[in-house]
């Protein structure tokens, strides 16, 4: 009867109005605001997934007798390029465009792919221990100790420029943070007594993982997810800039920034715009990746 | 008694002291005056833009121009070619005659190679019995070779199964190496010659470095270093123009002049050249077996816009397989921009719906290739052929362009010798079999013009000949060039070159 049931343990709720929130938990509510990095990163998803549509872009077709003009030029059909045309006239602004759509699909698949991997190694490892654990960890020890740009270089040498090589070499060297993570959250949760109790009720391993440490662990795996996009995104745009990436009848942001690397003393525009592009993706990315590791942990420690 | 012993002592102890002293002052006065004007550095670094595989002048790069650029400063060949006359004039060869229409004499001046070792009539029998036989790109050249001996130390007699109007051109390609070094493997690494520069060491994709030969038979070079510095990017060559690491840059393209133009240090200078681009199609196989096709494929492109809008004033549309400078060159009808004729030739052929194939080039091997590659795709998009560009190291594509490994490739091409045997002559028979393409016909004027001295006559035979492959579309032949040269003020005597391989004999760096 005089039992205290705690009505919001994890304090998702906030402190209510019960009293005025200081200054310091007024800086710290700011800091955990995640719609300042979110909005940068809704426009780019925007575009990736609209974008194609509002500036339709042809990779192949070219329009040579308009190369090279500055952006803000007016064409000879009337348009203006606002962003300037590349070395064979294609439009900069399509351009950049088409490129932020295949950056997307390039580094969700890659996100995707290496985060699946990870999590199924990185559970079975935790929760089964033993044998099994100290294989999956030496073998994610093993790709570490490559660099892990150079081991993907070289593995999209081998298969050749394509999309789907990119995401492949890529997912390969990236899944051993994600197996790390959820291994360290397996080994927590599989602890705790509503498991064991599940295994008492004789729960099979496969239910365990899935039903009891997976959704445990989403909420730390989603944050590492979003933090790698950046990283992801940089090191696809490191590919296509060393010719490894796209093939040479699609355009994304490094392939075009590596076409106008001869430019950059007459045409910088060509360079430059899709350089801008990504920089920004990256910084409001990794601000996002940074605000969501701020709100999860305080939600943790409350 | 003493007396007159010591003024005479005394006087010629004076002497003496004043004799040195003159002399010491005179020295003082030579060293001071030479030493006034403190001696530059004869080290030059240059970058051309094709790179550099290999050194080896009897290998499957022969015929490659970076090869030449290099071998040209550490080999040298019997006759050369005066590029303003079009002579053929002597270099190791002082004097040549025909006894017969069949057998050429040739007679070597005394030279000797950079290892110490004199030039002789029997390395020149080997090197042209090796290169005949070596299967490369220039080996076509001697086809009609009977025998080749040595009549002396230095005089060499060649004879041909049929008389052979391009003997003296032939030659100006054989770089003269000692017999023993030639069957080496590491020949293509450590070349030997007996030009004005030698190897010192070749490392491939870094940079050739060269000194100054001071036996040279033509006297000994000004420079003391020269070294060739591999930077395939172009807008790096020109960075380090600017800042003064390599002395000369060529050939800049026309796109990037303008960084170039109007610094004070850097001077442009334009050049005809015998370079020009082909675009070939592999006849071997589907679907370029079909003359149709091939027609199709130049019908399809605008190579008049492309020209003008890529290259500009660096550039020319060809009407001839051969640039229009060359010997045996002559008009043809030209294929004007139809993509509509292109559809239906195609239809006719079978591919009403287009088809899919792939085109192979060398990156960063040509002024603006890949652009001119991205225009020529989109072009053949609008008649439905998708064609995808297949990029590759200078390396690779050799490879594969010589196992006919490619459905289309497009590459910049050296009429070296201006004369149309080289290219016409050298590539469009069925023995070299460098594109699929075979016609007898074509063989058949292609070596009586070979065997012509009579120049005229041999003028309509090319005429004829290149009736037959530019109507036949065993290639497209889209643009010849005219070169630009950026160089330091830094370097005097420098001459840019139409075969884009200049001498470094005469240079040498001021202030």
């Amino acid at each position: 009867m005089s039992e205290q049931i705690e009505i919001d343990p994890t304090g998702i709720l906030g402190s209510g109005s019960k009293s005025r929130p200081t200054k310091a938990t007024i800086r710290e509510r700011r800091k955990r605001r995640i719609w300042p990095a979110l909005i940068p990163v809704g426009v780019f998803v925007f575009f990736a997934i609209f974008g194609p549509l509002i500036v339709p872009f042809n990779a192949i077709s070219t329009n040579i007798v308009e190369r090279l003009r500055p952006p803000g030029s007016v064409m000879a059909n009337g348009s203006i390029a606002w962003l300037g045309t590349d070395q064979v006239g294609r439009d900069m602004l399509g351009e950049v465009i088409a490129g932020a759509r295949l950056t997307l699909i390039m580094a969700v698949a890659t996100i995707i792919i290496a985060g699946i991997i990870g999590i199924v190694l990185g559970l079975v490892a935790g929760y089964f221990g033993g044998w099994i654990d100290n294989v999956i960890m030496r073998l994610a020890d093993l790709q570490l100790a490559f660099p892990g740009l150079l081991l993907a270089i070289l593995i999209a040498g081998v298969l050749g420029p394509s999309v789907r090589n990119v995401v492949i070499s890529l997912a390969v060297t990236r899944w051993v943070t994600f197996a790390r993570l959820a291994r360290s959250s397996a080994l927590s949760v599989r602890k705790l007594d509503y498991v064991s109790a599940a295994r008492l009720l004789g729960a099979s391993h496969i239910r365990l993982l899935g039903r009891y440490l997976l959704p445990a662990s989403i909420s730390p795996l989603f944050v590492l997810g979003t933090v790698e996009v950046g990283s992801v995104v940089l090191s696809a745009a490191s590919l296509s800039f060393l010719g490894l990436g796209v093939p040479p009848d699609q355009v994304d942001w490094g392939s075009t920034i590596a076409a106008g690397s001869d430019y950059l003393l007459s045409a910088w525009w060509i360079s430059t715009m899709p350089g801008i592009a990504l920089a920004g993706l990256v910084l409001s990315v990794s601000l996002l990746g940074d605000k969501l590791q701020a709100r999860f942990s305080a939600a943790r420690s409350r | 008694m003493n007396k007159p012993v010591a003024v005479r002592q005394r006087v010629l102890r004076g002497v003496a002291l004043a004799g040195s002293l003159v002399v010491a002052i005179a020295l003082a006065g030579c060293s001071s005056s030479s030493s006034a004007a403190p001696k530059v550095p004869q080290n030059l670094t240059v970058a051309f833009s094709q790179e550099t595989v290999d050194l080896n002048p009897y290998g499957s790069a022969d015929a490659q121009q970076g090869l030449r650029v290099v071998d040209n400063q550490i080999f040298d060949t019997l006759v050369t070619q005066n590029s303003t006359t079009g002579k053929y004039v002597p270099s190791l060869a002082t004097k040549w005659s025909q006894p017969d229409s069949l057998t050429w004499l040739f007679t070597l001046r005394k030279a000797k190679f950079q290892d110490g070792s004199p030039v002789t009539a029997a390395d020149v029998v080997a090197d042209i019995k090796f290169l005949a036989a070596s299967a490369s790109p220039l080996s076509s050249l001697w086809s009609t070779l009977a025998s080749v001996s040595a009549d002396s130390t230095s005089v060499v007699r060649i004879k041909t199964t049929a008389p052979l109007g391009t003997m003296l051109a032939n030659l100006s390609l054989l770089e003269i190496a000692p017999a023993s070094d030639i069957t080496k493997s590491d020949f293509g690494t450590h070349p030997i010659g007996s030009g004005p520069f030698k190897v010192d060491s070749f490392t491939p994709q870094s940079k050739i470095v060269l000194s100054g030969f001071k036996g040279y038979w033509g006297g000994a070079p000004k420079l003391s270093t020269l070294t060739f510095a591999d930077i395939p990017d172009e807008s790096a060559r020109l960075t380090a123009l600017k800042n003064g690491e390599i002395g000369v840059d060529w050939v800049v393209s026309p796109d990037q002049v303008s960084v170039v133009s109007g610094n004070p240090d850097i001077s442009l200078k334009e050049s005809d050249s015998d370079a020009y681009f082909f675009l070939w199609f592999n006849a071997s196989q589907k679907p370029f077996n079909d003359l149709r096709v091939r027609q199709a494929m130049w019908y399809a492109v605008d190579t008049k816009a492309v020209t003008k809008n890529l290259y500009g004033a660096a550039g020319a549309q060809m009407t001839s397989p051969v640039p229009s400078s060359v010997f045996g060159s002559s008009t043809q009808t030209p294929y004007t921009y139809d993509p509509s004729k292109a559809k239906k030739l195609l239809a006719a052929a079978g591919y009403p719906k287009g088809f899919s194939t792939t085109i192979m080039l060398a990156s960063d091997s040509a002024p603006l290739i890949q652009q001119q590659a991205q225009a020529y795709v989109s072009y053949w998009a609008k008649v439905g052929v998708t064609v995808q560009i297949q990029a590759q190291p200078t390396a690779v594509w050799l490879q594969n362009l010589l196992a006919l490994n490619w459905q289309m490739e497009l590459q910049e091409n050296f009429a070296t010798t201006g004369d149309a045997d080289y290219t016409l002559g050298r590539l469009y028979t069925s023995a070299a079999d460098r594109t699929g393409y075979k016609n007898p016909k074509l063989d058949a004027l292609l070596s009586e013009a070979r065997a012509t001295t009579d120049q005229a006559q041999r003028k309509t035979l090319y005429a004829q000949a290149g009736k037959i492959i530019w109507d036949d579309a065993v290639g497209m032949f889209p643009i010849q060039e005219r070169d630009t040269y950026a160089v330091r003020s830094t370097v005097k005597g420098f001459v840019p070159s139409v075969t884009r391989a200049p001498s470094f004999l005469t240079v040498s760096i001021g202030n």
